[in-house]
Order: C-alpha cells, then structure tokens, then sequence
C-alpha cells in the first residue's frame, strides 16, 4: 500500500496545486478578472476530471518549456490505465529532433536516442525534469470520481469569458491560483488546461475523449 | 369603554399573528419553521430561519440542494423521522445540504443519491480569505450513495458527528479535515460499504473518534497528513474504542486504490490509536506508514485487539527507523500479533518518542478489486431515529458542541 492509495477524491484540487512545491492552498491569490463561478458552473468543473476518466483517454498536444525553450508533445493518454506516449520536440526545429516518451504510473521511459528502439526507464522527477512535470500534470487530469464542490469554491473559480477553439464554443474558467481550463459549452467536456505554477507554464489540448490503448516499448514491458 | 377593549383586541390579534406565515411560535423567540407546512421547500425555510430557530421536516421525498448561506446561522435542521425525511438527489443534484455558516446543526434525516456529497459543513469564499466555520453537528445522519462522501466536515472548529450512518460512497462516509485545533468528536456512528468508512486528513488538535464501527468498506480508517490540502502537517487525533471489522468490501465503490486495511495512518504525527477491537483484514489490521509528504512520527498504538488479519501490525517508514512511533500493549485475541517488520511491539514498546531502529520489510500489496458504481450499492436498512424529534428544543452548534452528550 502506497501513501496515495488512501487519498481520494480532491483531484481537481490536487491538479491546482500541481507543481507547487509545497504551497499550499490557503496560500491561493484570488482573481479579480471575470465573474465568480455560479453553482451550477463549480459543479461542471467538479466533474470534468471524472468525465475524462469516463471517457477513457486523449489525444492531446501540449507546450511547455525545457531549459526557457518553448517546446511542443503531441501524443495521447489511457485515463483508465494511467499510460501513456508523447513526441516532444523543439518549438525551434533547429534546436534539436524529435523524442519519444513513453510513461505509466510509475515509471517515464525515454528514448535513449532519437530514432533509438531503446528506452531507458527514469524514476518519476516532476520537480526536476520538464517532460516528468508534463507527465504529471497529463495524469492529473483524470479522476475516479467527482472533485468536491467544496474545493473548487474554495480555489476562487471565475467564469471569464465564452471563446472558441477549433470552431467549438468553450468556457473560460480561471483560479485564483494560475490554473486555467476552457470547457466545452455543450459537454461540459475538458477542452485545454494551462498552470501557470510551473516554470514557463504548462498548457494542454485534450483533442479527443475516447477510449486509448498505450503499448509500452516491447523492451519496456518487463 | 369599547374602544380600548377593540384596541387590546387588535393589539392581541397582532401578537397572534407575529409568527402567520412562518410556523409556529415556540416559547421565546426561537421558532418552529415547518416544512412542507409553512414552507414548501427546506430552502425557503431556511432562508427564513433566524437564529435558534428549528427548520422542522415532515416525512417525504425532497428532491432539492440545500445552502444554509452564512447569514442564516445557528439554526437547526431536523427530520420528523430519520428514515422518511428524505433528501434525494436523484444523481443529478449536488450537494443534499452544504451549510456555510456558524452554529448549523441537522438531525434526523436522510441524504441519498447526490452527484457530490451528503452533507456538508465549509467556510464560503475563497480559501485564503476565509475563516474557520464555529460550531457544527450532525446526528442521527443517514447519508448512502453519495457521489464523494456522507457527511463531511472542511475547515470547521467545534463540531461533533454522533449517530450516522454512511454507506455507499466512493470517498468516505464520515470525514473531517482541515482544522487545527478541531475540537471535534465523531462518536456513536457507522460506516460501510464506502471505500472509506471515516477519513479525515490534516484534523489536528483535539479531534477525538470513538465508540464507531467501520465495517466493510475498502479501509475502515485513515487519518492523513497531506500538504495539497489546507492544515498541512496532520498531528494529534486520537482514535479509541472503536470496532474496526472487516474492510475488504469489494462491493464497495472506490475512490482511488488502497484495500483490506483496518486503521491507517498517513504520515500523521502524534496520534493516539488505542483500545479499539480491529479484526478481520487481508492486508493490514493497523498500519503507521509516511505519506508522500510526511514522515509518520510519534504515533502511539497502544492496547488494541486484534484477530484475523493478514498482518495485525505494521510500520512503514523510510529510514528503518521508529521516528518516534510505537506499539505497545497490543494483543491478539487468537494466537500471537503478526507485525510488519517483525517484533514491531517488542522493538518499539519501550520507545514511544525515541527512534530505534527496527527492519525495512515492506508490506505484501493486495490489489484493489475492480470499481463498483456507488449508485448500485444497496441501500441500508431504517437506522433509529433521535429521541423525541417532533418536540425536543431546537439546539443549534453554538458553544463547544463537541463537548455536549449526544443524544
């Protein structure tokens, strides 16, 4: 039995409080921007994690920052099984080529080498490493059950504005602790996330919600 | 002489109707708010309560999420009967009654099927401007298949749980969380079929559960220490004489993993775990582990019983050491403790606050069967009701309510 497999629920909070390094959630700066979030709405965002999870799994492209470089992922995730692979490379091609990644709940493999079929397992590392910290934050995006209305409320959450990504509307919400979502209008389905609690930010495009099988490198199974 | 008597007269007739429109008038100022009588839902009753005042529901199914806001405190909430007052969520509703003010106690009712919580007790308005909650109770709560937990108490002093009853929830029946000091009691209550019968996390400061049962969930207890949430770091709870039976409920939904453990403690500092009866688990009886946040230090477990558990005793710290933790006085009903490492009492019984070193053999993982939707846990048979509901005074939490006898 691990510390974790005690702690339920709470998971949107605990996505708000990603990459904190150990703030803590009185420690929360609320907006001021848009208009706090209705009740109906908190509950929408109570459950956007769990339909995730419902859903099963993502396509998803994400951008983030390795060493103050903008970098991209494109890859897709198993909500259920906690798998998943991603392409990371440069925003600036010039900077170096693609990477593959593959992760599962408790192991990241890398690619020893561009182009390589070998994979070298990593212990998890969000604090330190870029890629871990987006993999962290991807498996942070499911849960298991609803998030607590209570939490939500207590992060500050503010409907800022409706826009649209890829043609579809979405809705704009922002805590008072860095953490964006856009959620579609209709679905109530998590469209992007953004955290501003880590260096150079994390923001993630979930494409698709549907069931994703991940196969780990054949060398990585054992 | 007419002109006075009809004077008097109007005088009396407006006294009279001082309380038309609102119930009844129930000695002094406090009042009897019934529902669906004077008021056609709880809500509206309730958002004309005024303190002392007793929000008083006839049997029936209300299918309605209740806000007790912060400007209607010190009120009362209770059923006619325990099993007949019903609040339905139908799996679509939020929260059953999410009370945010001081002193709000609720008695005697049934919260059932809603997509979040049970019953609800936090501070409004955003975490880092708001202050503690003062005084909350729920008695004679019966909460089942609830989407997160029963009943649910989050940034409140001065509270107590007695005579719930919780089943069916995927987080836990009965939590506490977030309060330092709690002055808190949870006492006379039972949970099962939860993936945790009583949780609470960072409940620090006298914070007192005792006299339970947790039976047949997935784990019977747990008491967390975790920096993501508020309170951050947990100490000083203490957990007794209590029955903790059975929790490898694979008929009970779950939240995340964890399975057949009896008391947990997560990382949690200077708990006492004492004369509770913990039988029957097939991973472990009672466990002292360090959370991801937390090194488990200075925890007493001291004088429970124990039978039929896989392992009756463990510790499961980084460093092989103690760190202050320790078994003492713990036995066995049938054979001899099984402990995690081995000799666990015999090394640590004579080192409560000291650290000696003892082995790094680890727990043997059972995995957590497969989920189970909390919408189709079976519901519980009638708990009893409180003692005279139709006519006992209204008692708002105001003042030390974990101080008072239940009942």
């Amino acid at each position: 039995m691990s510390g974790r497999a005690l702690v339920a629920g709470a998971v949107l909070f605990g996505v708000l409080v990603a990459g904190c390094g150990g703030e803590q959630h009185r420690q929360a700066r609320p907006s001021a921007a848009g208009k706090p979030a209705t009740d109906a709405q908190v509950l929408m965002l109570a459950r956007v994690l769990e339909s995730d999870f419902e859903h099963g799994g993502s396509q998803f492209t994400a951008a983030f920052q390795i060493d103050g470089q903008r970098a991209l992922a494109t890859g897709r995730v198993d909500f259920r099984s906690g798998r998943g692979t991603a392409a990371v490379r440069p925003a600036n091609a010039d900077l170096g080529p693609e990477r593959q990644f593959f992760w599962t709940r408790k192991k990241v493999l890398a690619q020893a080498a561009p182009g390589s079929s070998r994979y070298k397992p990593q212990a998890p590392d969000p604090q330190g490493d870029p890629v871990h910290a987006l993999v962290r934050f991807i498996n942070l995006l499911s849960a298991e059950t609803i998030d607590n209305t209570a939490n939500i409320s207590a992060a500050d959450p503010r409907l800022i504005g409706r826009t649209t990504i890829a043609g579809a509307p979405v809705d704009e919400f922002r805590y008072g602790n860095g953490i964006t979502l856009w959620v579609h209008s209709g679905s109530g389905l998590l469209r992007r996330i953004h955290t501003s609690r880590v260096t150079g930010g994390i923001t993630v495009d979930l494409l698709t919600h549907e069931p994703v099988k991940v196969e780990l490198p054949p060398a990585a199974r054992r | 002489m007419a002109r006075p008597r009809l004077a008097a007269a109007l005088v009396v007739a407006a006294l009279a109707c001082a309380a038309c429109g609102s119930g009844d008038k129930q000695g002094g100022r406090n009042r009897v708010l019934r529902v669906p009588g004077s008021y056609a839902t709880i809500k509206a009753a309730v958002d004309a309560a005024r303190p002392g005042d007793l929000v008083l529901i006839s049997p029936g199914v209300y299918h309605e999420s209740v806000d007790v806001g912060r400007n209607h405190g010190r009120i009362v909430l209770r059923g006619l009967d325990r099993n007949r007052v019903v609040l339905d969520g139908q799996n679509r509703l939020g929260n059953g009654i999410a009370i945010h003010a001081d002193g709000v106690a609720v008695e005697n009712l049934t919260v059932r099927r809603y997509v979040v919580n049970g019953v609800v007790w936090s501070p409004s308005g955003a975490a880092d401007t708001r202050r503690p909650l003062q005084g909350w109770r729920g008695s004679y709560i019966t909460a089942y298949n609830n989407g997160l937990y029963g009943v649910y108490a989050f940034g409140a002093q001065h509270g107590r749980f007695d005579h719930v009853y919780a089943s069916g929830q995927p987080d836990s029946g009965v939590y506490v969380g977030d309060c330092d000091p709690c002055h808190a009691r949870v006492r006379d209550s039972m949970a099962e079929h939860n993936h945790v019968g009583y949780e609470a996390t960072n409940a620090s400061g006298d914070m007192s559960v005792s006299n339970n049962v947790w039976r047949n969930n997935r784990v019977g207890v747990a008491i967390d220490s975790l920096r993501k949430e508020p309170g951050f770091p947990q100490r000083g709870s203490e957990l007794s004489h209590n029955q903790v039976v059975d929790n490898n409920d694979r008929g009970a939904p779950r939240g995340t993993e964890g399975f057949g453990a009896g008391i947990v403690v997560n990382g949690g500092r200077s708990n006492v775990v004492a004369d509770n009866l913990v039988t029957g688990h097939s991973e472990v009886g009672i466990v002292v582990l360090d959370s991801p946040d937390s090194t488990a230090t200075n925890n007493t477990v001291r004088a429970n019983r124990l039978d039929a558990n896989a392992v009756d005793l463990a510790l499961q710290t980084g460093a092989r050491k103690s760190q202050g933790n320790c078994f003492t006085a713990n036995r066995a009903t049938r054979g001899s403790l099984r402990s995690v490492p081995a000799r666990l009492q015999a090394l640590t019984r004579n080192a409560c606050g000291s650290s000696v070193a003892v082995g790094g053999e680890r727990l043997r993982l059972v995995p957590a069967p497969p989920q189970v939707d909390y919408k189709t846990v079976p519901p519980p048979p009638p708990q009893p009701s409180m003692p005279a509901a139709a006519s006992a005074p209204a008692k708002p939490a105001t003042g030390t309510p974990e101080r008072e006898t239940a009942g």
